[in-house]
């Protein structure tokens, strides 16, 4: 259709005049309603019709060629808004060729290819539908553009490989205005066929940066000696840019891999830094199977930071053959260097040697140069390291026997548990620390009687230390909570009070009801010297195992200040855990109450009561109204009860999605907002209640805080009135304590003062 | 500068004055100089995620701040004041010679001072700018997701590749120990065969349909455009917002599963073995019942992302003899427990390590190899984005050959791979 719509070359007036009186012979088509009067912020509903009608069609060759006319007819109305022909344009890339060049729809779409306004909307219609007739179209447009439009059209002849399309590339390759001779360089670089060839290197511009680049790319695509040809000419170019001529002799060391080795080797030994950067980079992937012995043999002359360099991509391409190189490279003079060779080490096949050679450094080396031999001790493979390993940990040197301690954890070598806790007789007390080190890393938790006894006979008392530590690490590797302490609960009531009370930290770690109750019980001995520091250890107790104990032990004991220790404990236990039931809530405090005498833990508690909002805290704060000691608290608590009853706060505010995990009692969820002035919360309590200090935990981002807080109770949140407290924020948390009397009904947290690409972060709002 | 100069009147000028010159640049910190030399680095898109990288690079001693570049030039002058202010108090040589302004990045890239580019934009100008960069000599960081389409990410590898320049994809998971840890597990098969993946990408809201507002002055957003189609300006449409703004718009951006899904659908790659590779299907949500978005890999690993239900982590592995939930803030839990401190063996994979994605890219440009988030790599995981929602927008499942790049059998899907370019800003 378009070869005989164009045998006869068309003027443009023709094709104009052509449309204009299809425009007047065409009858009236339906069409959508609104389509043509479409806005960008008007409704959309006209395009949703528009879709929903293409999704119906389907593959329907014919109904699509149906809608295709009909929106060609659109786009063919001077009338038709900039928003529906975009519109229009993006749904029409869609549809098949063969559906979109039906009747005159190509004549409405050639002259919009002349239209520098419509140019680009054709574009988005046309240019990824593949399509010998809209080739040809574009190189008709291309023939005569009209002003403005012939970059546009350059471009969609390059993005669409247009063949056809060479000769007049080629001619605008002879234009003045570089950006036009640019683009056609790099549109016949697109195409790449030899004829494009042939042009860029007859063109004027032939040393521009864009038809050397275009030349780059036809040289990747066509391979064999006539890359070797275009990729030499590109790399001697003078002048050119050092970038591209680097490139030139990357391409040329690609597709020539055999004189690869010393064509590389040669640019290393230069001081040409643009191109050792470039040919670098390519070592670690490069093909040529010689390149690492030759390489190896020059690494040593060149300077050190392209020794390192080398060495680095060395390692990543993991040859043996460059094993001896990086050996030597050790004992380099530049610390560099000798850096990047432990690191490859651990990278390349290695052997005994080698994993000697590795140990010796991590035992002899500086802080860096250690930790750098360690780390590759820890992943060497190869015939014989891992005998090396076991064996120079049985014996030899004492420093380098602790290094191979080491690696038989850091390799993970678990079959070798045994040798590790043999060790526990070794004459030699820092293979004894690395002995306790690795059980740490890797022992099951079933030899915890072998370790804690262990740690019930260390020689010293800095051993010990460390074998406490390893029995919690082991301890804590048993998922059973209750029973995995009972071993060391057992062993401390049979040992020796002055050893058995180094080994009572480590309990508060392991957690669980079973050690906490056995920490009561040794509180509750009658003449026990372990009293004051197991509930030294059950006030650090983090799960709610703690406090039944804590609350046992006030109840029982017969010590006054064991008690009165216990009883702050618990409070201060409350205090940390808001996320105890109401109903356990109040038990705990009304059990505390009844027996501790000590005032201000008893205000405390009172406080306390505020959390809870069942039946039975109502009344236990009703009682304590009476008490002259207590009545302040009371009255505080009982008020804020009555508001906890209403039922759950209402938060609203920024970032709505996250408001949930603002009072969730879970850290790891928080609510995120941008730091900007205005951003902010508010609660609605459902009741007016009095309000004494306002927390913002900012969790792990400890960091995301707001440059300057407001902090707002109020009953009229639409007359907010003034702040009651307004305090920067701070790392970590953020917290305002707020004036007596401070009584309202909603809370508003709002950031006053922007902190410029900055986020906020609350992860629970701890609000008294 | 004139912020009136049109592309096509710089590109013009930048032409005959390459043509006029010789051009031995002498490039700095590259081997053969001291390591300790500066790098000199140049931040392009001053907005949001610059401001973060700021507070990164800002401390540094091994690089220098030394020119910036947005299309809305107060906002490139704004970061100019915050970087002068800090090194002018920092300052004890009295040598600092202040930062450059730029409103396009083509000027900015005709220093030859200059070593390194952040490419901090919106996602539909991270390819242009990055392609014109490596070409210019310059090594580069780019935010993520590295590309707006499948064909542009591909091409971008072959720049870096052709001219041997180094490309770091701003995905900062890959640099947190937690996520290296969970895909060493996973990769080691440490909880058995895989069954399935989850992860949670979140929503954005519609992007609003907007109208015409006054361009604010000194704002090129002719450029802000670039090669996306003309819309008229708004302030909805190019605010920087990570819960909304222009990533709202699917013109300038992936929405989440180019935004997030850059971030989990890496590390998902990075687990699986595949960053040279991808997956083989992609099932939209609600097609035939599916209840989630569903990517499919050739082994039949599944991966769904589930946004409305609650899942325990940010990414969730699920084996036939353990599970790995992991997430930002090193939060790292294993079902075995003990699979999260366990040490690897020597035969077992040790997967690239970085603990800093910024120090990872500088090492990399000053010794010359590929880091943790090259640019195959980061082309590999903006794919599985982009694939997803050509699948979602067509409602039909596709399916792909990760070796050719290219959609089987569909050619109507295979138009989406890539984006007609508006000019002057048409080619890559």
């Amino acid at each position: 259709m378009l070869a005989q719509l164009f045998r006869r070359s068309l003027p443009l007036a023709c094709i104009a005049a052509l449309l204009l009186t299809a425009a007047c012979t065409t009858p009236p088509r339906p069409r959508a309603p609104e389509l043509p009067n479409l806005t960008y912020e008007g409704s959309q509903a006209p395009v949703a019709a528009l879709d929903r009608q293409i999704a119906a069609a389907g593959n329907d060759r014919a109904k699509l060629a149906g809608i295709a006319k009909n929106l060609t007819q659109i786009l063919k109305d001077p009338n038709t808004t900039f928003a529906a022909r975009q519109a229009i344009c993006e749904r029409l890339a869609f549809f098949p060729a063969d559906s979109l060049l039906v009747e005159n729809n190509a004549l409405v779409f050639f002259a919009m290819m002349n239209d520098p306004q419509q140019v680009n909307l054709v574009r988005l219609a046309l240019e990824h539908v593949p399509s010998p007739d809209i080739d040809a179209l574009f190189v008709r447009a291309l023939e005569a553009p009209a002003p403005d439009t012939r970059l546009a059209l350059i471009q969609s002849a390059g993005n669409r490989r247009i063949a056809g399309a060479v000769d007049l590339l080629a001619a605008a390759l002879k234009e003045s205005d570089p950006v036009l001779a640019d683009a056609a360089a790099t549109a016949l670089g697109q195409i790449a066929s030899r004829e494009a060839l042939a042009a860029l290197e007859s063109a004027p511009n032939a040393r521009s940066s864009a038809a050397i680049e275009a030349r780059l790319h036809i040289a990747h695509l066509v391979g064999g000696r006539e890359a070797s040809r275009l990729f030499t000419e590109i790399a001697d170019l003078s002048p050119a840019p050092a970038e591209l001529r680097a490139a030139g002799l990357l391409g040329l060391v690609s597709v020539e891999p055999v004189a690869a080795p010393e064509r590389i080797t040669r640019a290393l030994a230069s001081s040409d830094h643009t191109l050792k950067a470039v040919l670098i980079e390519s070592l670690a992937t490069h093909p040529a199977d010689e390149l690492v012995p030759a390489i190896a043999r020059e690494l040593p002359q060149w300077d050190p930071a392209t020794r390192a360099a080398v060495i680095r991509a060395l390692a990543r391409r993991g040859d043996a053959r460059a094993r001896p190189a990086i050996v030597a490279a050790v004992d380099d003079g530049d610390l560099a260097v000798r850096t990047a060779a432990l690191s490859a080490l651990g990278q390349l096949p290695g052997d005994a040697d080698v994993a000697r050679l590795l140990a010796e450094r991590a035992a002899q080396g500086d802080a860096d140069t250690a930790k750098q031999a360690r780390q590759s001790l820890a992943r060497l493979n190869g015939p014989g390291v891992a005998d090396a390993v076991i064996g120079g940990a049985r014996a030899g040197d004492p420093a380098l026997r602790a290094e191979f301690v080491a690696a038989l954890a850091s390799r993970y070598m678990i079959e070798q548990i045994p040798l590790l806790l043999s060790l526990r007789d070794d004459p030699d007390r820092d293979v004894r620390l690395a002995a306790l080190s690795s059980l740490a890393e890797i022992a099951p938790f079933d030899v915890q009687a072998a370790v804690l006894a262990w740690a019930t006979d260390a020689k010293d008392s800095g051993e010990q230390s460390r074998a406490l530590r390893t029995l919690v690490a082991l301890t804590l590797r048993n998922p059973d909570l209750d029973a995995r302490a009972r071993p060391i609960t057992t062993a401390i009531g049979q040992l020796e009070p002055s050893i058995a009370a180094r080994i009572l930290p480590a309990l508060p770690r392991l957690g669980g009801s079973a050690a906490a109750e056995a920490l009561a019980d040794l509180a509750l001995r009658a003449d026990a010297p372990l009293a004051s520091p197991a509930v030294a250890q059950l006030s650090r107790w983090t799960d709610p195992a703690g406090l039944p104990a804590l609350v046992r032990i006030v109840e029982k004991t017969s010590s006054d200040s064991v008690r009165e220790s216990a009883g702050k404990a618990a409070a201060e236990f409350l205090e940390r855990n808001r996320s105890l039931p109401s109903a356990q809530l109040t038990a705990a405090i009304d059990r505390l109450l009844a027996a501790v005498n000590t005032a201000t833990v008893r205000a405390q508690l009172v406080t306390l009561l505020s959390r809870a909002s069942d039946d039975e805290a109502l009344a236990l704060v009703k009682k304590f109204q009476k008490d002259p000691a207590l009545a302040k608290e009371a009255n505080y608590a009982l008020a804020v009860i009555e508001a906890n009853r209403a039922g759950a706060p209402k938060i609203t505010g920024d970032n709505q999605w996250q408001l949930k995990n603002l009072i969730d009692g879970n850290r790891d969820a928080s609510w995120n907002t941008s730091a900007e002035a205005g951003k902010g919360i508010q609660i609605d309590f459902l009741k007016s209640r009095p309000f004494r200090r306002v927390v913002l935990d900012q969790g792990s981002r400890p960091d995301n805080y707001p440059e300057r807080l407001q902090i707002i109770v109020t009953d009229q949140p639409e007359h907010p009135g003034k702040p009651a407290a307004e305090v920067p924020g701070t790392s970590g948390q953020t917290a305002a304590d707020l004036p007596p009397q401070t009584h309202g009904r909603y809370l508003i947290i709002r950031n006053s003062e922007t902190r410029p690409d900055s986020w906020w972060t609350i992860a629970e709002l701890l609000v008294d | 500068m004139s912020s009136a100069l049109s592309r096509r009147d710089f590109l013009k000028a930048a032409s005959l004055a390459s043509a006029a010159l010789a051009f031995p640049r002498v490039l700095r910190a590259q081997p053969g100089l001291p390591p300790s030399n500066r790098l000199n680095v140049a931040l392009i898109g001053n907005g949001l995620i610059c401001g973060s990288h700021f507070g990164g690079l800002i401390g540094r001693d091994d690089v220098r701040l030394v020119a910036v570049c947005d299309v809305f030039l107060p906002k490139a002058r704004r970061m100019a004041e915050r970087i002068t202010k800090h090194y002018g108090q920092n300052s004890t040589s009295g040598t600092y010679r202040g930062v450059g302004v730029y409103q396009h990045h083509e000027e900015l890239l005709a220093r030859d001072d200059i070593d390194v580019v952040f490419v901090c934009t919106p996602d539909h100008w991270h390819v242009g700018i990055a392609h014109d960069a490596m070409v210019a000599g310059k090594d580069v960081y780019c935010e993520k997701p590295l590309s707006l389409t499948v064909r542009e990410g591909r091409a971008l590898v072959s720049t870096a590749r052709t001219h041997g320049r180094i490309l770091q994809t701003g995905t900062q998971q890959r640099s947190e120990r937690a996520f290296r840890r969970a895909a060493e597990i996973v990769r080691n098969g440490l909880i058995g065969d895989l069954k399935v993946i989850r992860t949670r990408l979140g929503h954005f809201p519609a992007a609003p349909n907007v109208g015409e507002q006054p361009i604010p002055a000194e704002f090129d957003y002719d450029r802000w455009l670039g090669p996306t189609p003309w819309r008229p300006y708004n302030e909805a449409r190019v605010r920087g917002d990570y819960s909304g703004g222009w990533r709202c718009f699917t013109e300038y951006g992936g929405r989440k599963n180019g935004d997030w899904g850059a971030h989990h659908f890496d590390i998902i790659q990075w687990a699986l073995g595949m960053d040279d590779s991808g997956p083989v299907e992609f099932i939209p949500q609600g097609f035939e019942g599916t209840p989630y978005q569903t990517h499919t890999y050739a082994n039949g690993v599944r991966v769904e992302r589930v946004d409305d239900t609650d899942l325990k982590a940010m990414i969730e592995f699920h084996g036939t003899k353990g599970h790995v939930y992991v997430s930002r803030e090193d939060f790292l839990e294993t079902d075995p427990p003990e699979l999260a401190t366990r040490p690897l063996r020597a035969g077992e994979i040790h997967l690239y390590a970085s603990d800093n994605h910024h120090s990872d890219f500088f090492e990399c440009v000053r010794t010359r190899q590929r880091p943790i988030a090259d640019v195959e790599i980061g082309h590999r995981s903006a794919t599985v984005g982009h694939l997803n929602n050509i699948a979602a927008r067509l409602a039909r499942p596709i399916r792909w050959d990760p070796l050719r790049e290219e959609i089987v059998g569909d050619p109507v899907a295979s138009t989406l791979l890539d984006r007609p370019r508006r000019a002057p800003y048409g080619t890559l």
